[in-house]
């Protein structure tokens, strides 16, 4: 017996020390992810923030293996093909779920643009992308670059924990609340109207059967009308494709 | 004329009992059946009477056959107890001529089960304050039988209805919705038998019509001796007088009944309407009502039970702190199940 514990107890050593022995390696993948977040090549956030927003972007990183890139360049405009640089950008990175986001700063046509990779693109979809740009849009617009960015990184570490279905306005707590607040009056309301007693005679209760019929009746079509709608778009992101596929926002003028 | 019944065993009043449908002797068990019962001296009135009618404002002095006491009535009585010994009393006159009940229906709830049914009905008032539930303040509980007219009508009515049947199929990117238009036209000729009516001015109407339906197969041709022992009134309204409330009553059953026959449509729109409700003949018959006297509070609450089924109607007090209360459980509860699938589907617990 005491052998055998003996025995588990180095053993259980051992295994401590073999994992141990992977933790730099696991710090520096995530330490070289944090590293390349932000490349704010147009030089409109400070260093203070731009820590702060790191500290944002890890976050997502760790909990959902996604890597957020804010990617700023005073060269890009809306009139260039962003939409494909931003792509060229994230294929130059090793990583395959991405959320990025670019900022074109030059004056010729200031732009911004989200779009989601691998997983990403599943869960920060087309509507989803152009939701956080319309959430940045004030910010942006007043030049409180940092501010809007922090606006992507909070919404889109919100996306990221709750699938896109759950956008349907009946998973919103709020909506739920005053329907089951509805649910909640309505038999208390119906209770206490009833409660003096229920008529429940109807048309049927006095009715001699044998004697009352229908006498006349016709039932004659007139005419038909035709109304055609167009089926609501699926919103879900690019599908197939292949590794090029994302999701995008359309982006936005600012 | 005071009609009582004198038990031919030992001379005591006897009363109706709802259990066997008779008349029976409380004192020596003696009971005697109603439905050929020879009401001896009542008939001979009625039939010497028959002519003349009791007018209605009459206020005529009765004395009880028992004690020789002045009988304490209102202009509307018909049956009562005398005050002083307690002795069922019937107005004989009060029950003649134009005032003769074609039709009764008996108690088939006597005054012990009344009050039990009145009771459980307070112990399963959800919203009812909890000392009300108790029951245990009834005032008074009488034994009633309240005057209504039956009517028997035709009812013949028309309509014209706009309907459509709608249907939908995918042509591609397109939903395309066909709606079929058509006019609908319904004629009937409809036959309500024994509508009731309230005939009593003290009895509230809607009180009165949500102790509906009574069961006809227990009525009966009329005999005073199924009064002995109960309260009853004289109707106030003749038929003629609460024949337009049948009959709004009545239009409303030919509008249901031509809406029910148009069947198969996805929408229906009743766009021209004719209905009349004709009547072809009124009974006058007593109905039996237990009337409930509660105090609560510092008011005293009516409520009255259908005598032969034991429906009750009757606003009681609720109880706000219930009401809140449960409206407040049943939505946190759903809340929670709605919060539950929104977490089991991949979504936050809360925002």
């Amino acid at each position: 017996m005491v052998t055998y514990s003996r025995h588990c107890k180095y053993r259980i050593k051992y295994i401590l020390v073999f994992f141990m022995a992977f933790i730099p390696f696991l710090s520096v993948y995530r330490t070289a992810g944090a590293e390349t977040i932000i490349q704010d090549d147009a030089g409109i956030i400070s260093e203070s923030e731009e820590k702060e927003l790191n500290n944002l972007c890890n976050k997502i990183f760790k909990e959902y293996n996604t890597s957020v890139y804010i990617w700023t360049d005073s060269d890009i405009s809306g009139s260039d093909d962003f939409g494909y640089m931003m792509e060229q950008f994230v294929a130059a990175k090793p990583d395959k779920n991405v959320i990025i986001l670019m900022i074109g700063m030059h004056p010729g046509g200031r732009i911004y643009e989200v779009q989601g990779y691998g997983t990403a693109q599943e869960m920060v979809n087309n509507k989803r992308c152009s939701k956080i740009l319309d959430d940045m849009y004030d910010d942006m617009a007043d030049g409180n670059y940092y501010s809007a960015i922090q606006t992507f990184c909070n919404k889109s570490y919100t996306y990221m924990g709750k699938p896109p279905k759950l956008d349907s306005i009946i998973f919103s707590p709020l909506f739920q609340l005053v329907i089951c607040l509805i649910a909640g009056i309505v038999p208390v309301a119906i209770i206490a109207y009833n409660s003096g007693g229920r008529t429940t005679t109807g048309s049927h209760t006095y009715l001699d059967r044998n004697n009352s019929r229908i006498i006349g009746s016709f039932d004659r079509y007139t005419h038909t009308t035709v109304k055609r709608t167009h089926k609501p778009q699926n919103n879900s992101s690019h599908g197939g494709g292949g590794g090029g596929s994302h999701s995008s926002g359309g982006g936005r003028s600012f | 004329m005071v009609i009582q019944y004198k038990c031919p065993d030992c001379g005591a009043d006897m009363v109706f009992n709802s259990q066997t449908g008779k008349l029976y002797c409380d004192s020596c068990g003696h009971s005697e059946e109603i439905e050929n019962y020879n009401t001896g001296d009542f008939q001979e009135f009625e039939e010497h009477f028959h002519s003349s009618t009791f007018e209605g404002d009459e206020v005529n002095q009765y004395q009880c056959n028992n004690c020789g006491a002045i009988l304490l009535t209102d202009k509307d009585t018909t049956a009562t107890t005398c005050s002083f010994c307690g002795s069922p009393v019937i107005l004989g006159d009060r029950l003649s001529g134009a005032l003769a009940p074609s039709k009764v229906i008996p108690f088939s709830i006597s005054k012990s089960e009344a009050e039990a049914a009145f009771k459980k009905w307070c112990h399963h008032g959800l919203l009812m304050p909890k000392d009300f539930k108790q029951a245990d303040r009834i005032k008074s509980l009488a034994g009633m039988y309240v005057p209504f007219w039956l009517y028997d009508l035709q009812g013949q009515g028309e309509a014209i209805a706009h309907c459509t049947r709608i249907h939908t199929h995918d042509e591609g990117d397109t939903i395309v919705t066909k709606t079929n238009h058509f006019d609908v036209y319904r004629k009937v000729d409809l036959r309500y038998n024994n509508v009731p009516a309230d005939a009593s001015e003290k009895m509230p109407d809607d009180l009165m019509d949500k102790l509906e339906p009574f069961d006809y197969n227990n009525m009966k041709d009329f005999n005073t001796p199924y009064l002995a022992g109960f309260v009853s009134e004289k109707y106030n309204y003749t038929d003629r007088e609460m024949f337009p409330r049948v009959q709004q009553r009545v239009t409303r059953y030919i509008d249901d009944y031509i809406s029910e026959s148009i069947k198969g449509y996805s929408t229906k729109n009743i766009i021209n309407r004719d209905y009349h409700a004709k009547q072809i003949n009124a009974e006058y018959a007593l109905f039996p009502v237990w009337m409930v006297y509660y105090d609560y509070g510092h008011s005293e609450y009516t409520f009255a039970m259908n005598g032969q089924t034991g429906k009750i109607a009757g606003k009681p007090p609720l109880s706000a702190a219930k009401a809140v209360s449960g409206a407040a459980g049943i939505t946190l509860f759903l809340f929670i199940i709605c919060r539950i699938i929104t977490v089991l589907m991949g979504g936050p617990l809360l925002w």
